[in-house]
């Protein structure tokens, strides 16, 4: 038991956070690393969606296009929000 | 070497499904389309090869409601284990993915494609977030017209892999879980032959 308070001790006089307070924002920093990559691969599917429309034109394809729209929007909102509350 | 006389019979024997596995003179545009260039078939994957996605998103969709209702059932407080603030914004982040997953699945789905037109075969193979390949051939350059049905699934729901041969090198062309395929490789024998009939 000694051992892992003179640990604890050890950790909090090299960071300057307690043990708990640095995994939480380890847990903060992952979930907003994890938001903003899927923010890039919904941009990039995004992004291939539109280009496949234009090599094939159907109605489906449009709107398969704007929901694509719809869920790169909804990400970047999800992602604004969860840095607010998480901060 | 246009197809112009297609004889209307052949292509009767198939309906449009209700999931555009295979549909026949469909409304649809490509690039690069000639003005004289008429589509006759627009061919698709089997709808049941989406089966696989489409069960991994249903155990991903109940997963945290099975994992939350246990956390519930076993612990008297849930908030103590997982701090509220989490509770909060992961689902959000969680069923997002999900919808993303779903609509690149969609995606490649319904992009890959074979369009034959009375001129040519167009292949339209789409890897999601990696590659997009496009390969064409001149129906009158088709040689040699092949099919497998490898499986239960595949015979029970009547899809398979079409393979077409042409003139040149590597010229290979790959279709695959194409519903009917005996049709399909029916329909392009008979183009490939109809179209070196009419060449001058």
């Amino acid at each position: 038991m000694n051992i892992l308070v003179f640990l604890q001790n050890l950790f909090t006089s090299f960071t300057g956070n307690s043990i708990t307070r640095t995994f939480y924002n380890t847990i903060h920093l992952g979930l907003i690393t994890y938001g903003l990559i899927h923010l890039l691969i919904s941009v990039v599917a995004w992004r291939e969606s539109l280009n496949l429309r234009r090599q094939i034109t159907t109605r489906t394809g449009s709107i398969l296009n704007i929901f694509h729209i719809i869920n790169v929007i909804s990400i970047l909102i999800l992602l604004i929000i969860t840095i607010e509350v998480l901060r | 070497m246009a197809v112009n006389n297609l004889p209307l019979d052949m292509l009767s024997p198939i309906n449009n499904d209700l999931f555009g596995g295979i549909r026949v003179r469909p409304s649809v545009k490509f690039a690069t389309q000639d003005s004289d260039e008429t589509i006759y078939i627009l061919a698709r994957r089997h709808i049941i090869t989406n089966f696989g996605w489409i069960f991994n998103l249903a155990v991903a969709a109940v997963l945290p409601v099975i994992l939350i209702y246990l956390l519930v059932s076993y612990t008297a407080n849930v908030g103590a284990i997982i701090p509220p603030i989490y509770l909060e914004v992961f689902p959000f982040l969680y069923y997002s993915s999900l919808f993303t997953y779903t609509l690149i699945n969609l995606d490649d789905w319904y992009y890959n494609v074979i369009l034959v037109t009375n001129k040519r075969i167009i292949n339209y193979r789409y890897n999601p977030l990696v590659t997009y390949t496009i390969e064409e051939a001149e129906l009158v350059n088709i040689q040699d017209v092949s099919q497998t049905e490898v499986g239960v699934i595949p015979s029970f729901f009547n899809y398979g892999d079409v393979f077409v041969e042409t003139a040149g090198k590597d010229t290979r062309l790959e279709f695959k879980s194409i519903p009917k395929p005996t049709w399909f490789r029916n329909v392009l024998a008979e183009l490939a032959r109809l179209s070196r009939n009419s060449e001058p």
